[in-house]
């Protein structure tokens, strides 16, 4: 018997979009706390001699986007999962356009699925989201696995 | 190591990267800057209240390690998809090694070259951390 049952009815569900400016500070400190060393990621002069416009986002920083609210697991909260309960159990994401300093970032997220493994022990819920850019490119997909026990 | 990066074949590795230690100052660093306030990733007492023996990395924070590997050998932008699957969890006193092999190579109507990546994050010993995928396009040159 699982020990978190949600209901399926929340399969679909849609989260208000949350609006997230990329600085330079923050894609600098991201490189520091990731020990980053390719200077292009946080180094404008040496981004622009590389033939980037500015410092550019690295592969997983969209993953802050979700965290710049004043509750960043409020998401779980709305569904009544405990944050304790739960592990990150997996990470996806599909790139279509390049995220660089300076850019206006939307992200929309939804529940996109509800499923159970070990005979029911464990919930797995599938969050996706799409990222649009301040010219309504389509910068980015991706879809983030928790685990709940 | 392959210098031209068009030139990988099935079965290749490509250039690792060693990440000498997991640190509590690591995970401090990486919760300011991604903005997660959980404390299972700051702070004893409550990492030991869950039933863990300390704190525990960020996924998130390995997943990153994982892509400067990637972008440590192709342009971000041969980037197309990238996963990660969280199979244990990564600790204080962790050394990860992250690896990849390239387990398909072809190229599509326009005469670029797809590769599937194979991906790897293990401890130092041996402890498989993460298990991962990317796809890696390169643009045929005219």
């Amino acid at each position: 018997m699982a020990k978190t049952v949600l209901s399926n009815n929340i399969i679909g569900k849609e989260y208000p979009s949350i609006a997230y400016k990329v600085s330079k500070r923050s894609l600098i400190a991201f490189a520091k706390a990731t020990e980053e060393v390719n200077p292009i990621y946080y180094d404008e002069q040496i981004a622009r001699e590389n033939g980037y416009p500015t410092i550019i986002a690295p592969p997983t920083f969209l993953t802050v986007i979700a965290m710049q609210q004043d509750n960043p697991y409020e998401y779980l909260d709305k569904i009544n999962v405990r944050l304790r309960s739960v592990l990150h159990a997996g990470q996806q994401y599909t790139y279509y356009y390049p995220v660089y300093a300076g850019d206006e970032i939307q992200m929309k997220n939804k529940i996109e699925d509800i499923y159970y493994k070990k005979n029911g022990s464990i919930t797995f819920i599938d969050f996706r989201s799409i990222y649009t850019n301040q010219n309504n490119i389509k910068v980015a997909e991706s879809v983030s696995t928790l685990a709940i026990r | 190591m392959v210098s031209d990066i068009s030139k990988f074949e099935v079965g290749d590795q490509i250039l690792p990267l060693n990440i000498e230690l997991v640190t509590k100052e690591s995970l401090k660093r990486y919760a300011d800057a991604s903005g997660d306030p959980n404390l299972i990733h700051l702070n004893k007492e409550f990492a030991q209240k869950h039933g863990l023996p300390d704190v525990i990395a960020h996924g998130m924070l390995v997943m990153a390690y994982l892509g400067r590997m990637l972008t440590n050998n192709f342009p971000q932008s041969c980037l197309k998809d990238f996963s990660s699957k969280f199979i244990s969890m990564t600790c204080i006193n962790d050394e990860l090694l992250c690896s990849g092999k390239i387990i398909e190579r072809s190229e599509d109507s326009s005469g670029n070259i797809v590769y599937k990546v194979q991906l790897k994050v293990n401890n130092q010993n041996n402890e498989k951390r993460i298990s991962g995928k990317a796809s890696i396009i390169i643009y045929k040159t005219i």
